[in-house]
């Protein structure tokens, strides 16, 4: 999925959760397709800001973070990249989003909507007003990032 | 029925519960001559059971705790000699991909996702009894609990 694509999936994800068209371990299936497709998206975002901060994965963060490769990378995995990306130029990894939105903005937003992908990932059963949480994050993050 | 070096795949909504469930008790049924693979209309790719899908199998000696979810987009479906979709709702949006009634089979398990554990030890009951009909194993006494075939 492109980044239109997603973000119409989880708009139309929600909607169907506020329908109740979508219940039980479909609307869990369909979190977690929406979530392992966000995060590829954040993954490419987290490539792109280390390369507009000047930092280096492998020497600069991935030490810091115990992080796998980068290809590898968990969506809680880009997360502490982030915010490792945060702490080391702040000025310039905000600099990278849009005006008036700052990094640890997004960072609290892929927080959230990771701590409900780790539970699914680890066969926990997740109340729907938790995923719909979840999906408006990423709507959010969607927007954010496609502001830029 | 025979299903020696025959494909059946099993189909429920998010492949993290009742097909995996499914899945397990086929393997056991039908043995290794029979491929059994499971999959869900719409999911992840990659999820793991919910812990009480595991649970229950396990409570009843069978383990599927390695399994992960795998969206039907992802498979051909024409490749499977039988396909068993888990609701009626399902088995349309498996007829509306192409699957023909000759190699389809519908059951009718509900969700037991979010409805703790007694509900997923019904859907255990209900999918065996129901598998066992089908395939024309009513000795189910490995197994515990559940109902007849009514047949």
């Amino acid at each position: 999925m492109d980044d239109e694509e997603l973000a119409s999936y989880v708009k139309n994800a929600i909607r169907r959760y506020q329908t109740r068209e979508l219940t039980g371990s479909h609307a869990a299936g369909v979190f977690g397709k929406a979530a392992s497709q966000f995060e590829k998206k954040i993954q490419l975002f987290l490539r792109g800001l280390l390369e507009y901060c000047g930092l280096d994965y492998e020497k600069d963060v991935r030490p810091v973070i115990n992080g796998p490769k980068f290809d590898k990378l968990t969506l809680g995995n880009c997360l502490a990249a982030l915010q490792q990306a945060a702490h080391l130029q702040p000025g310039r990894a905000s600099g990278f989003l849009p005006r008036g939105r700052n990094i640890e903005e997004l960072c609290d937003l892929v927080s959230g909507i990771n701590k409900v992908w780790v539970e699914l990932k680890h066969g926990t059963e997740i109340a729907i007003p938790r995923q719909v949480d979840g999906l408006e994050a990423m709507l959010n993050v969607l927007h954010l990032l496609r502001e830029r | 029925m025979s299903l020696i070096q025959r494909r059946v795949l099993v189909v429920c909504s998010g492949n993290t519960c009742r097909s995996p469930m499914a899945e397990g008790y086929l393997r056991r049924m039908l043995g290794p001559d029979t491929s059994i693979e499971s999959a869900g209309i719409e999911t992840g790719e990659g999820l793991p059971p919910t812990n009480e899908a595991v649970l229950t199998m396990r409570e009843l000696g069978l383990e599927i705790s390695d399994h992960r979810s795998r969206e039907i987009a992802s498979l051909t479906l024409q490749n499977f000699d039988l396909v068993i979709a888990m609701t009626p709702q399902v088995g349309n949006e498996l007829r509306s991909r192409g699957v023909d009634l000759s190699r389809l089979v519908v059951l009718n398990v509900p969700d037991p996702y979010g409805q703790g554990m007694d509900a997923y030890r019904i859907a255990a009951a209900q999918i065996r009894t129901q598998l066992g009909c089908i395939f024309g194993i009513e000795d189910n006494s490995w197994l515990q609990g559940g109902q007849t075939c009514g047949r």
